[in-house]
């Protein structure tokens, strides 16, 4: 894993060796966390965190103002002084002091007027999922509205010298993370694409991610399949108020639809009505090698409709609700039961520009299903001294009432108030307070610190 | 209710007063837009003062071309360049028709109230027959900020382009505003399509070094309002971006970094815009309900099943053999037991299930098992008794050794099988 980073690293730089009016971007973002959590036991966990980001980009290389060539990187130190060292071991999700290597990869745009290559570690999202690979992405620009990509390279995994630690996206989910799950996945993919097409935007996507040779119990040796799906979008302008828009995935793996989506929305009638109505079915899948995959799951499908009247730019209020339907099906041990159960929710808010630098909003929504939860959000803020001093604040009351589980009910209060200090686009501190009370826990208080820094070099 | 109602009352208010402010300052000479389905940004266009009279109607009625007035829209490769006749030297160009010392009575008519509606100007003493500008106040002055749109006018001249394409039909138009005049993307797309001309945000939007867009602005932050996608950054936005994201990533790397994405997605810090306060106690409410969206940005099986087992919440014998501290609350009873009664149904006597049963809760969201369990679990009473060692309880769908899925499985990663079933037996 080493030496495969070291390499990376090693041909990134000799590729951004020393060019002319090199336009050099840094960044660099303080998080900092504390507070305490009562566990279930009583014990009092620390949550004293600090994050530190990084990032460095090196923008037209080449010097000829058509920034071709770049370099971006993405960097990020996590330490929780909350953890004792037993902890980090016995867990090692909660690892302190780890350095994570987010992004880094060399871009190089318009080769031979069709090709864009993208070589390193990199962040690919398309219509099949997320995923982090250290690799390179082939761009071709085919100059008659299509496009394809290519790409192929090594999942980056959680553990690892330079892995990415509290990752969603990056890593597959089902195993177990860090020791259990070490063998490298290899990351392929291709896409086709709509490119200039003002009122079509389709891609038809396919990703597998599976492991090298491996001994199979069936005899012989075997690409573990991981992932491998096939998956496509599409959205379609139809008239100025009317949007159609269209998804759908299939995983090989589980031989499932995982996701298809169906959404119409009808903006602006009478300058100010906007209509959305959206379908979602989903089955959630798992890494290949996961048991999880072979349970019996019942498809989610939510049916959502959101009406929304927007005042001018300065307000907007919306009203919303939507039906989600389970299948209670049999199992092998249980042929008979066979029952739809519908969940539904109602949801409002809105929103008012208050000058320029002034906001105020209200969101409530209401949820059934396990019992009932009510949540509401007022939330607002304003900016003096020309917007560079900005105070804002945000008030949630969560009602809440599971059917089957007695300590899962109550009401819970929370606020906080922050405040943030901009220095022209070169810096941002924030700091914020939240205070919050529940059954378990009567004061709650968090402190959260940031410093943003951004500038040009 | 009384507060819900006064809180109603005073935003009602607040937007009237608004309605009003915004008729107060309109210009009754201003054409209102016709035919446009929406009207530019005020980001990227700022409010404009105008306060004349002004036909552009009658102007070209008589012929005038534009560049008689716009003397330099033609040569112009930068929107910074002033292309309106404004202050003296504008009044210059107007001279070319109109006769100031003849006044009302001149033709065309010169007077200053001509164009400055209601101006009445108050001479300074000895002042000169030709010069109009002593006066002891001038009128109201036009406000045209800088927009923040890449603009180059001799090339659009210099390939064709008619001012009508982008300004529209000026010969139904008196005061051109940004609302019935400037372009909007619209506009600009029907000609940037990517093959008559560039269709790159970056060709016409004020970028950085990096091709990234500019979006902070004055007045606020430049967003998507969904006009040509589904992208617009309004309430349900955060719901909805990921079917946008995944049709096009590179679409939203036009103004969003990786960052950006990854400071969500991967779970690190509370993203106050998408929790509410007091998220750690109410979140299992959420969760249990199955929002597929949790799993966009944290693990089950890293993110949730960690922190459950140091905070006690699920079964954590090898967390407490190691850290010494006590094994799974719940079922030591501190605070009561976690799953409700019927949680493991009596299978081997044939009981039908209750709702309660985990089997149902495992079928409607096996996220939320996932989120607390490892694999290790399940395999306890569901791995295969033959050649397994388990309780032999099967947790397949019916007639799943027939399915597709059953093969797929086997054939893409039979070392899941073999978690259970040893050998991996054939599907049948």
């Amino acid at each position: 894993m080493m030496s495969r980073t070291a390499l990376m690293v090693s041909a990134l730089l000799l590729a951004s060796a020393p060019a002319p009016a090199l336009d050099v971007h840094v960044t660099a973002d303080t998080v900092g966390q504390g507070y305490q959590l009562i566990t279930s036991s009583g014990d009092v966990l620390r949550r004293s965190r600090l994050h530190q980001f990084l990032g460095l980009a090196v923008y037209d290389i080449l010097g000829d103002g058509e920034n071709q060539l770049f370099v971006v990187s993405q960097m990020r130190f996590d330490a929780d002084f909350g953890i004792s060292d037993t902890e980090a071991t016995a867990l090692p999700q909660l690892q302190n002091n780890h350095f994570s290597l987010m992004v880094l990869y060399l871009e190089a745009r318009n080769l031979g007027d069709f090709l864009d290559l993208r070589v390193g570690r990199q962040l690919l999202i398309d219509t099949t999922d997320f995923t982090m690979f250290d690799g390179a992405l082939l761009t071709f620009h085919t100059g008659a509205h299509v496009g394809v990509d290519v790409y192929s390279g090594l999942e980056v995994k959680n553990g690892g010298d330079l892995g990415v630690v509290s990752s969603t996206q990056l890593e597959l989910d089902g195993d177990g993370a860090f020791a259990e799950d070490d063998d490298f996945g290899i990351v392929i993919g291709a896409s086709v694409f709509t490119e200039g097409l003002r009122d079509h935007h389709a891609r038809l996507a396919w990703r597998r991610v599976m492991t090298p040779k491996l001994e199979s119990p069936l005899g012989g040796e075997t690409n573990y399949v991981d992932m491998e799906k096939l998956a496509g979008s599409y959205h379609v302008r139809v008239l100025p108020e009317l949007h159609l828009a269209g998804s759908a995935a299939w995983d090989f793996v589980s031989s499932v639809l995982s996701d298809a989506r169906v959404e119409a929305r009808v903006p602006g009638i009478a300058d100010c009505v906007d209509i959305e109505l959206a379908w979602w079915y989903f089955t959630p899948t798992f890494e290949g090698s996961s048991i999880f995959n072979i349970f019996q799951t019942a498809p989610l499908n939510d049916v959502d409709l959101r009406v929304r009247y927007r005042h001018g730019d300065d307000a907007s209020v919306y009203l919303g609700s939507y039906v989600r339907l389970f299948r209670q099906g049999p199992d092998a041990n249980d042929p008979v039961t066979d029952a739809i159960i519908t969940d539904w929710g109602l949801r409002g808010g809105g929103k008012i520009q208050l000058g320029k630098t002034g906001r105020v909003g209200l969101d409530a929504y209401f949820q059934t299903g396990f019992g009932d939860v009510t949540t509401i959000e007022a939330w607002g803020g304003y900016g003096f001294l020309d917007d560079t001093l900005d105070l804002y604040t945000r008030l949630s009351t969560v009602l809440f009432d599971d059917d089957s589980r007695d300590l899962l009910e109550g009401t819970s209060f929370g606020g906080l108030v922050g405040i943030s200090y901009r220095v022209r686009e070169l810096a941002k501190f924030h700091l914020v307070n939240e205070l919050n009370s529940n059954d378990i826990e009567k004061i709650q208080y968090r402190v959260y610190g940031f410093v943003d820094l951004s500038f040009w070099l | 209710m009384k507060t819900l109602l006064r809180s109603l009352l005073v935003v009602g208010a607040v937007l009237a007063l608004h309605s009003l402010a915004t008729a107060a300052n309109e210009n009754p000479w201003a054409t209102p837009p016709q035919q446009r389905d929406y009207l530019p940004s005020s980001l990227l266009f700022p409010d404009q003062s105008i306060p004349l009279r002004f036909f552009h109607d009658k102007h070209l009625a008589q012929e005038v071309d534009c560049t008689q007035c716009h003397e330099n829209a033609t040569t112009s490769v930068s929107s910074a360049d002033q292309l309106i006749p404004v202050g003296a030297p504008g009044e210059a160009v107007c001279t070319t028709c109109h006769d100031f010392a003849g006044g009302a009575e001149a033709d065309p008519p010169s007077a200053c109230a001509t164009c400055h509606a209601n101006y009445e100007p108050a001479w300074k003493a000895g002042r000169k027959a030709d010069d109009f500008h002593a006066v002891e106040s001038a009128p109201a002055a036009m406000v045209l900020p800088k927009n923040h749109i890449k603009m180059n006018h001799k090339a659009h001249a210099d390939a064709g382009v008619p001012c009508s394409a982008c300004h529209g039909d000026l010969s139904k138009v008196q005061v051109a505003t940004r609302e019935n005049s400037l372009p909007v993307m619209n506009t600009c797309m029907d000609c940037h399509d990517g093959r008559r001309a560039p269709d790159t945000c970056r060709t016409c939007h004020e970028t950085e070094p990096s091709g990234r867009l500019i979006t902070s602005f004055e007045g606020g932050k430049l967003m998507p309002a969904g006009h040509f996608r589904n992208d617009a950054h309004d309430d349900a936005w955060l719901e909805k971006h990921a079917s946008t994201a995944g049709n096009d990533d590179q679409y939203c790397a036009n103004c969003h970094t990786e960052k950006y994405c990854l400071d969500c997605h991967t779970g690190v810090v509370k993203p106050f815009k998408v929790h509410p306060n007091n998220w750690v106690l109410t979140h299992p409410t959420h969760a249990r309900r199955f929002d597929p969206t949790c799993s966009g940005c944290h693990r089950t099986q890293s993110f949730c099943v960690d922190c459950h087992k140091r905070s006690g919440v699920a079964r954590a014998s090898d967390y407490s053999t190691q850290t010494g501290k006590d094994e799974l609350a719940w079922n030591t009873g501190t605070l009561g037991k976690f799953h409700p009664a019927g949680w493991v149904g009596d299978l081997k006597n044939g009981s039908a299930r209750g709702m309660n049963h985990h089997g149902f809760q495992a079928q409607r969201n096996i996220r939320a098992c996932a989120a607390c369990h490892t694999e290790q679990t399940c395999v306890e009473c569901h791995k295969s008794q033959i050649n397994g060692g388990g309780l032999g309880i099967n947790p397949h769908p019916p007639s799943f050794g027939k399915s597709m899925k059953c093969r797929s499985l086997r054939d893409t990663n039979a070392r899941m099988c073999a978690t259970c079933h040893v050998p991996v037996p054939e599907c049948d």
